[in-house]
């Protein structure tokens, strides 16, 4: 057997410009056993790849191996749909294995899977709740630029739904991530917990939102690092209200006290 | 009987029973009129963005935004996609080129969601049925009947098995729906969740709050919603209600008694509208999913003799 080059390169050029498909080792006259390396499924191409290389473009072929099955298969979805009760019966299985795989890991992910709303309740002692004031929130952050300036900065300007500035200025702004990262990381079993680790950090702790904040609006407003008009602080002020449990036990929630919180909204500092 | 035979037939009765070709065709026309409307209430606030606006830089964009390196809002592009996907609705709807239709609704819903929810980072579920149903339509034969796409067509008579699956899969997905929200909330809280103090006593409160205090210290919005939690009792009830409903929820997929349809659409409809009025959860247009949990049949029937229409594949034609 003549000698191998060997290379890792999954795609590479030819002299003429042409890719070429390679997972093993590419040989200079006859096929290797780099075969036994690739999935059956890829057995042709393969077998194309590692003979040396060929005056042929293997992307064409691949598709004419193919591309007209798949092609074939997907118009006949979109004419006629499921044709074979067996095709449909391991469709189910295939359909119902994963929505139950996606509740059991918690993956929360449209379209394919969800996560239930509102199954985390963090208010048992005291429930703290914010208190509406459309005024401020349509006023907005108040804004310190590098050269010193203050302005108001809103929904308006930023051009975001006044529901999502809510959001933005009275949860991310103290420090509060959307739902969606506790209900997927909170109480999960240590599995589900594990495989996650694996992918991703914990959002709950992992995002600093302070930086975000001023990341989406310097970037939103063209203002660039060095620029006068650079946002480099800003600052939400909010009511809240604290109700214990005691008090929403007895139903007089006549006497709520108002607490007003303020979030400085700066870079962290590396 | 063996027992491989015992599931076998559970599994043919369970999905493969029960609705004809009429009954898919018929809930894809209805499906597709009660998504029309469901576009409208979900995304007026994105479609009264300044199309000349601000391009908006996301803050946590959603996944698959992520994934295409979509980090920046494109306001004009809102409105045309949004039309975009009316014309498709209504070509599903009709069922004219019904399949590239769906797919063509798939890109726009996940379009106009992504932007929705990559402002704030808040992911919103009010499509993850609705999409379900659209991806089990793809794979049927509901274009085959009561479809603009069946006219001078003679496509063979679709078959009991044929149409029941996506439909009986399309319940199953519904009803779990509810299901696991009633699991979750006990194993991530336990019944604390609905006892007096507990978590929809909490949204009253929060969401009545939302708009504040008038200058005479009355609630300014929903102040019948915060009068509500004050009455603990009530309240408990409710969500007692709520966990018997989700918990048993399940059952209407193994009694096929018009009476337990009926029992548990009720008790779905008056959670989504309740949840509307008291807490502004916007799934009050969400019941139109229900029409699966009916045999359509005699809907295409009626328009059939209604409009003289002679080809039983056909409508609209």
């Amino acid at each position: 057997m003549g000698h191998c080059a060997a290379s890792s390169r999954a795609l590479r050029r030819d002299k003429r410009g042409v890719t070429l498909w390679s997972t093993g080792p590419v040989c200079g006259d006859r096929g290797p056993a780099a075969s036994s390396l690739i999935p059956v499924a890829f057995g042709d191409l393969n077998r194309l790849a590692t003979f040396g290389e060929l005056p042929i473009n293997i992307e064409q072929k691949a598709f004419q191996v193919y591309g007209p099955n798949l092609r074939a298969r997907f118009m006949r979805l979109l004419a006629g749909g499921f044709v074979k009760k067996k095709t449909v019966t391991k469709f189910l299985i295939g359909f119902h294995v994963f929505t139950l795989d996606a509740v059991f890991f918690r993956v929360d992910t449209f379209p394919l899977t969800w996560v239930p709303m509102y199954s985390q309740f963090h208010g048992q002692t005291q429930l703290v709740v914010l208190v509406g004031d459309k005024a401020k929130l349509r006023k907005g952050f108040e804004i310190t630029t590098a050269a010193g300036e203050t302005e108001f900065i809103g929904p308006k300007t930023l051009n975001v739904p006044n529901a999502a500035f809510r959001r933005l200025y009275t949860e991310r702004a103290f420090g509060k991530g959307p739902p969606k990262h506790l209900r997927e990381r909170e109480r999960l079993n240590p599995l589900s917990d594990a495989v996650f680790n694996l992918f991703y950090e914990d959002p709950r702790t992992g995002i600093d939102w302070h930086s975000r904040l001023l990341d989406m609006m310097n970037k939103t407003l063209d203002r660039e690092p060095g620029d006068p008009d650079y946002i480099v602080q800003a600052i939400a002020t909010y009511e809240f209200t604290n109700v214990s449990r005691e008090t929403r036990r007895t139903g007089d929630l006549s006497d709520l006290s108002l607490e007003m919180r303020t979030a400085v909204i700066t870079k962290r500092t590396p | 009987m063996s027992r491989e035979n015992k599931i076998e037939r559970a599994w043919n009765w369970y999905f493969y029973t029960g609705y004809s070709g009429d009954s898919l065709g018929a809930l894809r026309a209805l499906i597709g009129a009660g998504l029309l409307l469901y576009h409208i209430t979900q995304f007026p606030h994105v479609l009264a963005l300044s199309s000349s606006g601000a391009h908006t830089h996301y803050i946590e964009p959603i996944w698959y935004f992520e994934y295409l390196g979509i980090s920046t809002h494109i306001p004009w592009l809102n409105i045309p996609i949004f039309i975009l996907m009316m014309v498709a609705t209504i070509f599903f709807m009709i069922g004219k080129w019904t399949k590239p239709s769906i797919l063509v609704l798939f890109i726009c819903i996940c379009y106009l969601k992504g932007v929705r929810d990559s402002f704030a980072g808040d992911v919103h579920h009010r499509y993850i049925v609705p999409v379900t149903l659209l991806f089990l339509f793809f794979f049927s034969k509901c274009h085959q009947r009561f479809a603009v796409d069946a006219k001078g067509k003679t496509y063979p008579a679709i078959e009991e098995w044929e149409a029941s699956w996506p439909i009986r899969t399309a319940q199953t997905y519904i009803v779990l729906y509810y299901f696991w929200a009633v699991v979750a909330k006990l194993r991530i809280t336990g019944w604390e969740w609905f006892d007096t103090a507990g978590q929809i006593q909490a949204k009253l409160i929060e969401r009545s709050l939302r708009s504040g205090f008038g200058p005479d210290g009355e609630v300014l919005r929903r102040a019948y919603a915060f009068d509500l939690a004050e009455h603990v009792w009530i309240v408990f009830t409710m969500g007692a209600l709520v966990a018997l409903f989700k918990l048993f929820s399940p059952l209407v997929l193994i009694i096929r008694r018009n009476w337990a349809t009926v029992l548990f659409l009720l008790g779905a409809a008056s959670f989504h509208v309740a949840n509307f009025i008291l807490l502004n959860v916007q799934f009050f247009m969400y019941p139109f999913v229900f029409f699966s949990f009916f045999n359509m049949a005699w809907f295409a029937r009626k328009y059939r003799d209604k409009y003289g229409v002679k080809n039983p594949a056909s409508a609209l034609t």
